[in-house]
């Protein structure tokens, strides 16, 4: 019971109705602070929670996978993510109902309402399969674990 | 005499003038060598991390090497289960089934209580403030945080839901209370650099209190999980 549940958590999915977001820094050339202008840790940031808000089952990001140790932020240009580098455009893919991942993200004063001002080209796609790849760092654990207690 | 006067002037400004030089110039190459040598510290101490690193990747790919060695002989049936068992333990770490104890930090966050007027909405803790709270001890290598005792997975989602915010679907209220596992004074650092999330929270009063502890409990994931996405390979990567 646990290993297949555990395989499911770090394993490969594959989903019937999913969602792939593709986000891109904004074409318009405009006066002003440029970094308005570009797609920041935080908006992937909020995307993803959004997903996960809505009960994707699975959510990667340009093939880094989302896990409880995962963490998104800002290196000058480029965006670090799980502590790998990745750069726009921004594929995200999510394991779920296409049909509530997808209003999740497009409610009025959501995360797509609030980036569209600044231009910040993004494209919501329903697939009939996305293919969420693994977590594929190494974890160097440093704390003690004193139980094992199973609770799923 | 009136010459002369303007001579020990034009005397005493060179003399200055050059003592100021002087002490400019030592000044400015003493600088130079300490800044060298901060470097160089910097450099030597991030040379001991990566062959710490190196060291703890060695010893990993030994352990795996001698299991795959165990798979291979096939017969030794012992350490075959063994070997999955541990795996198994391992993976439930990672997924957050499990408590994990350990030094870490204490991060406690509240509603403001300045009473000012304006929108109320600003003085409040929100589902953002937390989200990214959380990703910035993630962010600085935290092996484990949770919310108010609810894990953060790969699942875990933060929301709000009026007056509350809702973790992985449950409901939490202020007081937020945000252990995390890892080393504090990294974590700590993490939190409160200028502009940092704690920096750009403390205009509107909202209180933040960090905490070193030398151990923190981060409790379990608990939520029953129902899988609808099929699973067509089961690879295991860890």
């Amino acid at each position: 019971m646990i290993a297949p549940i555990l395989g499911l958590i770090l394993g490969v999915l594959i989903g019937v109705a999913s969602k792939v977001v593709i986000m891109n820094d904004s074409s318009i050339k405009k006066s002003g602070d440029s970094n308005a202008y570009l797609v920041h840790a935080e908006d992937i940031l909020a995307v993803m929670n959004e997903l996960n808000v809505a009960g994707a089952e699975a959510v990667s990001i340009n093939g880094q996978r989302l896990v409880g140790k995962s963490s998104v932020s800002c290196a000058g240009s480029i965006v670090m993510v799980n502590g790998e580098r990745v750069a726009a455009p921004f594929e995200i893919l999510a394991v779920g109902d296409g049909d509530i991942l997808q209003s999740a993200l497009k409610f009025p004063g959501g995360v797509v309402d609030n980036l569209a001002p600044w231009g910040i080209e993004i494209i919501i796609k329903k697939e009939a399969e996305v293919v969420v790849p693994p977590y594929t760092q190494t974890v160097l654990w440093k704390a003690p674990v004193l139980e094992q207690e199973v609770v799923q | 005499m009136r010459k002369n006067h303007f001579l020990f002037a034009l005397t005493l400004i060179c003399v200055l003038l050059g003592m100021i030089i002087g002490i400019q110039y030592n000044t400015v190459k003493k600088q130079n060598s300490l800044t060298e040598n901060q470097r160089l510290t910097e450099l030597t101490a991030t040379l001991k991390k990566v062959q710490d690193e190196k060291d703890a990747l060695q010893a990993h790919l030994e352990e795996k090497e001698k299991i795959i060695k165990d798979y291979e002989n096939g017969l030794n049936y012992g350490a075959t289960v063994e070997n999955l068992q541990s795996e198994i333990g391992q993976l439930r770490v990672f997924s957050g089934l499990t408590e994990v104890r350990g030094p870490g930090i204490m991060v406690s966050m509240n509603d403001s209580s300045i009473k000012k007027s304006g929108d109320s909405n600003a003085y409040l803790v929100h589902a953002e403030d937390i989200l990214a709270v959380m990703n910035e001890l993630n962010v600085a290598g935290a092996e484990a945080v949770s919310i108010n005792g609810q894990r953060l997975v790969g699942k875990s989602s933060v929301s709000c839901a009026g007056s509350i915010v809702m973790v992985n679907g449950e409901r939490v209220a202020a007081p937020f209370e945000i252990l995390a596992v890892g080393d504090g004074d990294i974590l700590q650092s993490a939190l409160k650099f200028p502009g940092g999330v704690v920096d750009n929270l403390a205009p509107w009063g909202i209180e933040i209190i960090i905490k070193k502890e030398a151990e923190v409990v981060v409790p379990p994931y608990t939520q029953t999980v129902l899988w609808k996405a099929p699973v067509l390979e089961q690879e295991v990567v860890q």
